[in-house]
């Protein structure tokens, strides 16, 4: 079955097995509405350049625990922007740079508590990202 | 992905929490992809079927019926476009790594645990180190073993340091020039579990059992420290069972 898809679609070698799977909010750390669709968008753009392709998943209901205001539960309808990517990607330094300064600036502008980044079974928390701008 | 891949991505992204969502599961396509890489690099034949040179133990496994199909399902999964593989070759696979991962975990606990232990003085880091204290002084000296604080005249030494003492008294049982090995000894990454000593000239560092069975095939003579029982002995703790000894010896013929 999967050799003829394979030939049927002329498809070449799969580009990697590590996923990377980005949460994409839909609301401030106040649970204000943020614009979930620009971000969306700005994640594919940058999952695009970096790691050759990207997929964004239907909207799914979430919940986050605000510690830095006194453990207030934020739910909203988180969507997940998912690729899949070599090891020798993730071990540039200069794409981890430019994903942490995509990572900040989608942090900052949109208002969040942390932003939230599946690699490969593991989830990376940013909270701090005041610092970074994207070049 | 290796665990200081992962530190090194959280490093990069400035993560401030880093959570292992849950092990390792075979649930797409993805997942079959990595397994069928796994054996494609591990399996080789020599005239029969192909296998992983270090399988050399057979036994006879009871499986539940439908666990039996899931495995012959994935066997001919991944034989579609890889090796031809059995079901039990699969099952061998999969215990391999479900044991690795137990492994790694005791491994970082105890690495973790014993760099947090409180500092040791001289004597008591040659005590624990089982060489005398004019020993340990010397290599102190040479810089081949170094202080991780000073206070006057007392040197206090961490859970790392007295490993490389360890180390350093393993190989100088092998050869009379320790010198030329105790500035690769002092290069070594003591995060990676096992110590490689071969032909007594060249030293490596191997992070898991899966590795060391791989450096292990090269031929030569290899001595293997493993740093687990030692860290455990430096925390008071027993040692697992069946960790008989952390030094063993592998001859490989060329």
């Amino acid at each position: 079955m999967s050799e003829v898809l394979h030939e049927a679609l002329g498809a070449g070698p799969p580009a990697g097995v590590v996923q990377v799977t980005l949460f994409v909010p839909s609301v401030d750390r106040h649970g204000e509405p943020i614009d979930q669709a620009y971000w969306s968008e700005q994640a594919l753009t940058t999952f695009g350049n970096l790691f050759r392709g990207a997929t964004a998943f239907p909207p799914g209901r979430g919940v986050w625990r605000d510690d830095q205001r006194g453990g207030v539960l934020v739910y909203d309808d988180t969507q997940m922007v998912t690729s899949y990517v070599t090891g020798d990607i993730l071990g540039d330094h200069e794409v981890l740079k430019r994903l942490r300064a995509f990572l900040c600036r989608m942090g900052r502008e949109a208002d969040q508590g942390e932003v939230g980044i599946v690699i490969d079974g593991t989830y990376f928390g940013i909270i701090d990202y005041n610092d970074e701008v994207e070049e | 992905m290796k665990k200081e891949d992962k530190s090194r991505i959280a490093e990069a992204l400035g993560a401030s929490r880093v959570v292992e969502v849950g092990p390792k599961t075979i649930g797409g396509p993805l997942d079959l992809l990595a397994l069928r890489e796994e054996f494609n690099q591990r399996l080789r034949s020599s005239g029969g079927r192909p296998t992983d040179p270090a399988w050399t133990v057979t036994r006879l496994v009871p499986f539940k019926e439908d666990n039996w199909t899931r495995l012959q399902d994935l066997a001919s999964e991944i034989g579609v476009s890889g090796r031809r593989v059995g079901p039990a070759q699969v099952a061998a696979l999969l215990i391999e790594s479900s044991l690795e991962e137990l492994e790694v975990g005791q491994w970082q606990e105890a690495l973790e645990a014993s760099r947090s232990a409180p500092l040791r003085s001289q004597p008591q880091a040659a005590e624990a180190a089982q060489v005398t204290y004019n020993q340990f002084d010397d290599w102190v000296q040479r810089g081949w073993i170094v202080p991780a604080g000073r206070r006057g005249h007392e040197r206090s030494y961490g859970a790392d340091e007295i490993v490389r003492a360890r180390w350093l008294h393993a190989i100088s049982r092998m050869t009379t020039d320790i010198a030329a090995m105790a500035n690769a000894v002092r290069n070594c990454d003591l995060s990676a579990r096992y110590l490689v000593v071969t032909d007594a000239e060249n030293i490596s560092t191997v992070p898991t059992r899966s590795h060391l069975y791989r450096l292990l095939e090269a031929p030569g003579s290899h001595l293997v420290i493993d740093q687990l029982p030692e860290r455990r002995k430096l925390l008071g703790l027993p040692p697992f069972p069946g960790d008989s000894n952390e030094e063993f010896r592998v001859r490989r013929a060329v």
